[in-house]
């Protein structure tokens, strides 16, 4: 009987003559448990490709985990107050807009000195 | 479904995050030392809109119907040398998220401002301002629903007339 390295370096021609032979013997059953073997390897491929039910658990659980944390982020980070008293804070942003105004002044007076000097 | 779920949570964390802009940059710098910081929440801007209707003087723009528009409002002003370059460049990259068109910039004897705004045709939904000397920066943003021919009319018109 050949060992499995004399049947590895046969020629494909030597293993289609040998099959043909009436001396290979053919375990009985064998048929049977090939195709037992063929249906537990179906199975198991099967079993770890499961349907995706899961993700549909874990899935809107995560969009409100984001959510949540979201929350949880703006509320952490929204800053106090300056002022408690609301004419204090009506006055810092009179303040704020007349510095604005200043400024936009300066636009207007280097646009002018710009005209002036084009005379 | 799993890209669905994972835009729903991409969309969630970026609006978030979008949403914390002068906010950031507020938290960020307001408690260093030389530095001035104002901060007026959504809250006490509607109890201001209670206030009594007032003008600011040589303005013929109501100026609490302006401040009744506003919901948000962030002040820093620094005159800390070690963060006025990082301050600048965190308010460049806010303007840089795309959401602001430059109104003025103007540059003068070593100042630079610029004013930004966002919004459409009628209404500006954010200003920035920031003012750049030569040892201090100021970074303004107000966030609100502002009719924008008032804005600016208030901002610009106005300095014109204090002439």
């Amino acid at each position: 009987m050949k060992d499995i390295n004399e049947i590895e370096e046969m020629t494909t021609e030597a293993l289609e003559a040998a099959s043909k032979s009436d001396t290979v013997i053919i375990p009985s059953g064998l048929r049977k448990s090939l195709e037992t073997a063929l249906i537990a390897e179906e199975l198991k491929n099967v079993q770890s490709h499961p349907k995706h039910k899961p993700f549909l658990i874990w899935g809107p659980a995560l969009v409100a985990a984001a959510a949540g944390l979201s929350v949880l982020f703006y509320v952490a980070n929204t800053p106090k107050d300056t002022f408690s008293d609301p004419e204090e804070a009506y006055a810092q942003l009179e303040r704020t807009f007349r510095y604005m105004q200043s400024k936009a002044e300066m636009v207007n007076d280097i646009t002018e000195n710009a005209f002036n000097l084009s005379k | 479904m799993k890209k669905i779920i994972t835009a729903a949570v991409s969309i969630l964390l970026t609006f978030t995050l979008s949403a914390q802009e002068g906010r950031s940059i507020y938290n960020r710098y307001s408690e260093a030392e030389n530095v001035s910081a104002v901060y007026i929440s959504p809250a006490m801007f509607r109890i201001m809109g209670k206030l009594p209707e007032m003008n600011l003087s040589g303005n013929d723009v109501p100026f609490s119907s302006i401040v009744k528009s506003l919901n948000g409002f962030y002040l820093i002003e620094s005159e800390n040398s070690s963060i006025n370059a990082s301050l600048k460049a965190d308010a460049e990259k806010m303007i840089r998220s795309g959401r602001y068109e430059l109104l003025m910039e103007a540059r003068d004897s070593g100042q630079t401002v610029h004013i930004y705004i966002s919004g459409d045709e009628q209404t500006v939904d954010g200003l920035v301002m920031f003012v750049d000397e030569k040892d201090s920066v100021a970074f303004i943003n107000i966030d609100g629903n502002m009719s924008r021919a008032k804005l600016e009319k208030l901002i610009a018109d106005s300095a014109s007339d204090t002439q």
